[in-house]
């Protein structure tokens, strides 16, 4: 055996790739568990992975004979029903683990650098994410399924000069059908990969910068402690809370991320009373239905998803530990988390004119955090110098200096 | 402390999911328990096999489904009309036929139970929301505009014990539809309960592998 892993040691880094990357791996001895949710988010994109190829097997993508494979597979395939509830409970469980990644990666102020290209891949990660979802959502081909494709994918028709052509052409029809369907499942399949594949840019990423913690500054060797067995038992443990939250809802209530329209087939003649989008795109679809231009609306909805990636720049405060250390800043993530729920509340509602301009201020105070944050950081920044920095953090910033100059004297 | 936030929050967002279902306007069902039990679903199969499939279908149930129920295969024969045991339900009313008399199609009632909200109970609500106008006309309160009749006659009917018996098989029809649209819900909540208790003994043990192996660090 022994032999084996030389002779591969000497064609490739097996040995010092498990060494370095997964047992000596420095990790800082400090992470709290909402430093966990990252493993959590590969977990649940290897069982949408499987679960999905093992759907795939049995799914039919036609417009005449998806419907009634996703029954076929509901009612006849062995264990269907649980392969289909794992997969669409797992998407939603998705969404959960990544947005709590984003809103610690938030609060600790971890897209700081020199993490920028963490938090931009992250990015690029969450808008692969959020397409995959989209096309996934169709393929049931039931009602929501349906008119969701057809609202989404129309609001390409605010494209300037060549919206209409634009729509047709992303639905390879004049409105959603068999070709849009097609399609959809050819990306549907095709996208985890790239988000396999990102994921590994991503990791890259990370153990070359090394995870941040909530101190907020790079800790010293001696604040780092191996990988391997520290954090792989810890993240085991996560695992295991998270597997029973995400089975109690697979095994005793997985029809509550299924619209019950969605039970119901396509059918291009009757428009639902309501369409409503899954739970994790209502924020951005009620900052949508805020704007009364569609044009205007439409890119508002787009700036609203991808201005986390400005944050690097946004925030000014030199400040270390995100909003540990800094109470205009603590304030301002909680008002914007309670924003995004109230966003979530309203884009699930019919609109009413009361809900309208309520959906409006919220929208205004979501980017209002965003374009006040450097003007906010940097006035937090000259008032708790001015007050004098608690001596817990002045000692960060001191360790921090000394660890940089250090590294610079080698 | 920091663990508990954490699947504080995890479990706050899964519940957050369906503010869209609460949002769904809250209509005026009645509030009853549709069963379980293999006899109700049963005495309900036989009443939609009888009443219901007139005029709809139940495709995706097919007839030997029906043994999983109890029936044995003597008791499906008189409903099979010239179909096979492994075809689906279906409605004895051709579509032709239905569409001159309703002007559309009766919706397939194989996942109607998963298709409303509350479907068993909207199902249950809607059968008796029947109710007879000033001018004699019936109207269903629930649904006005639906096409069916009042198929029980519950609307009419003024002998206590005929509208108690009436309301016994809208609840056993409720029960069949429930069990039609999910056929695997016993089986998924019996497993889910194994699966949960080994995720709990495992989870247990991970964090006592974990708590003695960062008390090396001491």
């Amino acid at each position: 055996m022994s032999k084996i892993i030389q002779w591969i040691d000497q064609r490739f880094p097996l040995t010092t790739f498990v060494k370095h990357d997964l047992g000596e791996y420095p990790t800082p001895r400090n992470l709290s568990y909402w430093w966990n949710f990252g493993f959590l988010a590969g977990f649940v994109l290897v069982v949408q992975i499987i679960s999905g190829i093992f759907l795939a097997m049995h799914y039919k993508a036609d417009a005449g004979l998806a419907f009634d494979s996703v029954d076929h597979i509901m009612r006849e395939v062995n264990y269907g029903w649980l392969i289909r509830y794992l997969h669409s409970t797992g998407a939603s469980a998705f969404f959960a683990v990544i947005y709590i990644h984003m809103a610690r990666t938030l609060y600790y102020g971890s897209y700081r650098a020199p993490r920028e290209l963490m938090w931009w891949t992250g990015q690029v990660l969450l808008l692969m994410l959020m397409a995959t979802a989209f096309m996934g959502y169709l393929l049931p081909w039931g009602q929501m399924s349906y008119w969701g494709a057809q609202v989404i994918t129309s609001l390409f028709r605010a494209t300037p000069f060549i919206g209409d052509e634009i729509v047709i052409w992303l639905r390879g029809d004049f409105a959603v059908g068999d070709a849009t369907l097609t399609r959809f499942y050819a990306l549907h399949y095709l996208f985890p990969f790239l988000i396999f594949g990102m994921v590994m840019i991503h990791l890259i990423a990370l153990h070359y910068v090394k995870s941040s913690n909530p101190s907020g500054i790079n800790l010293a060797a001696k604040d780092n402690i191996p990988f391997h067995p520290y954090f792989t038992v810890k993240d085991l443990y996560g695992l295991g809370l998270f597997l029973i939250i995400y089975c109690l809802f697979v095994f005793f209530s997985p029809e509550l991320f299924i619209e019950p329209e969605n039970n119901i087939p396509a059918n291009p003649m009757q428009t639902p009373p309501h369409i409503v989008p899954e739970w994790y795109f209502l924020p951005f679809y009620a900052i949508l239905r805020s704007v009364p231009d569609l044009l205007g609306g439409v890119l508002a909805m787009g700036t609203s998803v991808i201005i986390f990636a400005a944050m690097p720049y946004l925030d000014r405060s030199k400040i270390p530990g995100g909003a540990r250390y800094r109470p205009i800043y603590r304030i301002m993530f909680y008002l914007f988390i309670i924003d995004v729920a109230v966003l979530t509340y309203l884009g699930a509602q019919p609109p009413t004119e009361l809900l309208t301009v309520v959906g409006q201020v919220a929208t205004f105070i979501y980017f209002a955090a965003f374009v006040s944050l450097p003007f906010v950081s940097k006035a937090e920044e000259k008032w708790l110098r001015r007050r004098g920095l608690p001596p817990a953090i002045e000692e960060l910033i001191r360790c921090e200096a000394q660890e940089r100059s250090a590294k610079s004297g080698k | 402390m920091k663990l508990t936030n954490a699947t504080l929050i995890l479990l706050l967002t899964f519940l957050l999911a369906p503010t869209q279902l609460l949002a769904s306007e809250q209509q005026a069902l009645r509030d009853v328990e549709i069963g379980h039990q293999p006899e109700e679903i049963k005495r309900g199969a036989l009443v939609a096999l009888n009443l219901c499939v007139l005029c709809h279908s139940l495709k995706y149930v097919k007839y030997h489904n029906l043994q999983e129920i109890g029936f044995l295969p003597n008791e499906i024969e008189p409903f099979l009309r010239g179909r096979e045991m492994s075809q689906g339900i279906l409605s004895s009313t051709t579509h032709e036929s239905a569409n001159d008399l309703f002007g559309m199609v009766p919706p397939d009632l194989s996942l109607m139970a998963k298709a409303r909200q509350n479907g068993p109970r909207y199902i249950y609500s809607l059968l008796l929301a029947y109710h007879e106008q000033e001018n004699s006309a019936i109207e269903n309160t629930l649904f006005p505009d639906v096409k069916m009749p009042d198929v029980l006659g519950y609307s009419v009917e003024e002998d206590e014990t005929m509208r108690l018996e009436m309301e016994q098989m809208a609840l056993d029809v409720s029960a069949f539809l429930a069990w039609a649209a999910d056929p695997r819900a016993e089986e998924r909540r019996s497993m889910g309960k194994y699966v949960i208790a080994y995720l709990v003994i495992l989870t247990l043990m991970l964090y006592l592998v974990k708590r003695k192996t960062w008390a090396r660090l001491g």
